[in-house]
């Protein structure tokens, strides 16, 4: 097993993997931009090494730097997390030439599947059913014109090295597309480092259910279930289930046969997951390959009882998978939220700043992963994630059941966040009946819109009287500006009441 | 005492009167005689009678507050009726700014100055945690002037642009 590991990402991943790591007794090493010198990945960690300015294509983009970085430390294998170099062939073959032992697929396999244009050409070819569109990229508009007419419209544009949501446009009809393809690949250019685009027939109204699976270097690959990702604003997943809600046994075991045989044909290795778009009818349709750990992993581990990343470690160390498909137990049901630092009730616009309170939820059956803490200010130059919530139990009400106490008890002061967001989603019908496709938040949010309803919903009028003899006795006490009806006596002795509380 | 507050855009009257740890309000025909203790900073925990309800209350933009009671989110403004000013009514009249939204980058400016725009056209694209937003003209006319350039970094409430 390795001693020391390098983690090539930052945020709540290289969160999460440093605490596989600790656990499995080897030594996490963490690199950092400038932006992230107190970042919670960087405290964490055994060493930190600084691989250059804030921006990413100046240092967590950069292969050189990464390599650098291990060799100096000692590192023996390298983790990339999710994003960043984590899909980049590139990257995996320089892993290798460095004599370092990468923590994910074969080069080979990731070239074959991390571009979505030859993997649509792989599971073809493994009689997988594919979405409809192109099988390479787009050159130029014209082109993409010709093409868009010839799938026709509604059509998705999509960078071939994409994920996240990034570099992702609908197109429904002709005159909308020179501008997307143009923000499309300028996007994907700045996320992936490649602006190449295809196109995609726009299937209207599926849900999007993906299928976790791991192999090892001996052949051998086991799913475990399915994920249910329809939940997406902008095409970028929000919440996340495990198991769906529409996904029984027996469909559950024709997907993950399907994944299993398109992961084998690839000469997959490690952790990887497959994108299915199903249709009302239940029919799947191949979408994508990601090679690499998801973001949503935790509502897997939640369910199945496994250590995805521990497991990862293991593979790469080159040990056989410690279970067997028949050892896989589906058992409850996980949720997860993506808390972005994105300001819900006004257009979902970028909040990075300064946290500057952070209560976090507690109690049975929560998991909460993140990178931040309280005084950290959130960087404006990455992904605006900054944590995930989930929680597990016994079954998929009482999970979302949980889920509204958890939210409620959750709290983040200075920047805006998508947890009104998801209080209001937990408490809608459709959710609550699983009956929803991906388009589901968007309808969810223009009709709440329309309504003009606050995104807390109906208030009573006992909170908002509250809220406002609060809002009086705050500014009485930040401003500490001597106020002519209030003795400063009286001020001072309930501040006294108040310290008196805190010490009990 | 009396004070006029703003919760969720909505103006309330309020007599409010504190000391010792009890606090006596009328809002309108609701009368509230609570204790309070402040716990932690910004956390302010009432009992009306044996009922409890705990807020959570943060500077948001200057001079507007947050508050979070359990699930639910109020934003409030405490108006200073000494200093009271006129709302400024923003319409589409005149010369406008085009403001950042929030920090970022700024990717690409669009269109310079004389430029026609129509209303709801994007002027200058800012980047901001991967996303690129189109900052987008409030009123169709042309572009009087750009006062930033590609790459430059801006802050939230910066102003980007002019149009007439």
């Amino acid at each position: 097993m390795f001693k020391k590991v390098l983690i090539a990402n930052r945020g709540e991943i290289a969160v999460r993997v440093a605490r596989a790591c600790r656990e499995m007794g080897i030594s996490p090493v963490a690199v950092y931009s400038d932006a992230d010198r107190a970042s919670l990945h960087v405290r964490i960690a055994d060493q930190a090494i600084h691989i250059g300015p804030s921006p990413s294509n100046e240092s967590y983009l950069v292969i050189e730097k990464i390599i650098a970085a291990a060799k100096k430390s000692g590192a023996e294998a390298i983790h990339p997390g999710y994003g960043f170099l984590s899909e980049s062939a590139e990257f995996a073959e320089a892993v290798e030439k460095a004599g370092l032992v990468l923590i994910g697929p074969p080069a080979s396999a990731m070239k074959l599947m991390g571009s979505k244009t030859s993997a649509r050409r792989t599971a073809q070819a493994a009689g997988a059913v594919v979405v409809p569109g192109t099988f390479s990229a787009i050159a130029s508009v014209e082109e993409a014109e010709q093409l868009a007419d010839e799938v026709g419209y509604p059509i998705m544009l999509k960078a071939a090295s994409g994920g996240g949501g990034k570099g992702l446009r609908l197109v429904r009809s002709r005159d909308e597309i020179a501008s997307a393809f143009s923000l499309a690949g300028s996007e994907a250019a700045t996320s992936f480092n490649d602006a190449s685009v295809y196109i995609e027939k726009y299937i209207d109204s599926p849900r999007h259910i993906e299928i976790q699976l791991i192999g090892d270097r001996f052949g051998n690959i086991v799913y475990l279930g399915e994920r249910e990702c329809s939940l997406q604003r902008r095409h970028q997943k929000v919440v996340e289930e495990c198991p769906s809600p529409i996904v029984d046994a027996d469909l559950r075991r024709r997907m993950g046969e399907a994944a299993a045989s398109i992961a084998r044909a690839a000469g997959y290795v490690n952790a990887g997951t497959i994108e299915f778009l199903v249709d009302l009818e239940r029919n799947f349709y191949f979408l994508e390959m990601n090679t690499r750990l998801q973001v949503e992993h935790p509502v897997t581990e939640l369910v199945t009882g496994r250590d995805l990343v521990q497991e990862q470690i293991r593979v790469a160390a080159g040990e056989r998978l410690s279970f067997s498909q028949d050892d896989i137990v589906m058992r409850g049901a996980a949720i997860e939220c993506r808390i972005y630092a994105e300001d819900s009730e006004n257009n979902f616009l970028p909040s990075p700043g300064r946290i500057t309170k952070l209560v976090t939820p507690a109690g049975p059956g929560v998991r909460y992963d993140s990178g931040s803490y309280q005084g950290w200010e959130v960087p404006i130059h990455y992904d605006p994630l900054v944590a995930k919530l989930c929680v597990w139990a016994e079954t998929r009400e009482a999970a979302i059941n949980r889920l509204t106490r958890v939210l409620n008890e959750y709290t983040v002061e200075g920047i805006r966040t998508t947890v009104p967001f998801f209080r209001a989603v937990v408490q809608s019908e459709e959710f609550r009946q699983g009956e929803f496709d991906t388009s589901f938040i968007d309808r969810f949010l223009s009709s709440r819109l329309s309504k003009g309803a606050s995104p807390d919903g109906q208030q009573d009028a006992t909170l908002a009287d509250i809220a406002v003899i609060a809002s009086i006795l705050h500014s009485k006490v930040s401003t500490k500006q001597p106020d002519a009806t209030i003795p400063a006596q009286t001020s001072s002795r309930w501040k006294l009441s108040g310290r008196f509380a805190q010490r009990r | 005492m009396k004070y006029e507050v703003e919760v969720q855009g909505r103006e309330v009257s309020i007599e409010l009167e504190e000391r010792n740890g009890r606090v006596q309000a009328r809002i309108g025909s609701r009368d509230y005689d609570l204790e309070v203790v402040s716990p932690e900073e910004g956390v302010y925990t009432f009992l009306a009678g044996d009922r409890v309800y705990e807020a959570n209350v943060w500077a948001s933009e200057p001079d507007s507050l947050r508050v979070k009671i359990g699930g639910h989110l109020f934003s409030t403004k405490i108006i200073d009726r000494k200093h009271r000013r006129p709302t400024i009514e923003h319409g589409t009249e005149g010369r406008q700014n085009l403001i950042a939204p929030m920090p970022g980058k700024v990717v690409r400016v669009l269109l310079g100055p004389g430029d026609e725009v129509r209303t709801g056209q994007g002027v200058v694209v800012v980047e901001a945690m991967k996303m690129q937003n189109e900052i987008k003209s409030p009123k169709s006319g042309h572009i009087v002037e750009v006062r930033v350039i590609e790459g430059a970094t801006v802050n939230a409430n910066q102003v980007l642009a002019v149009v007439e």
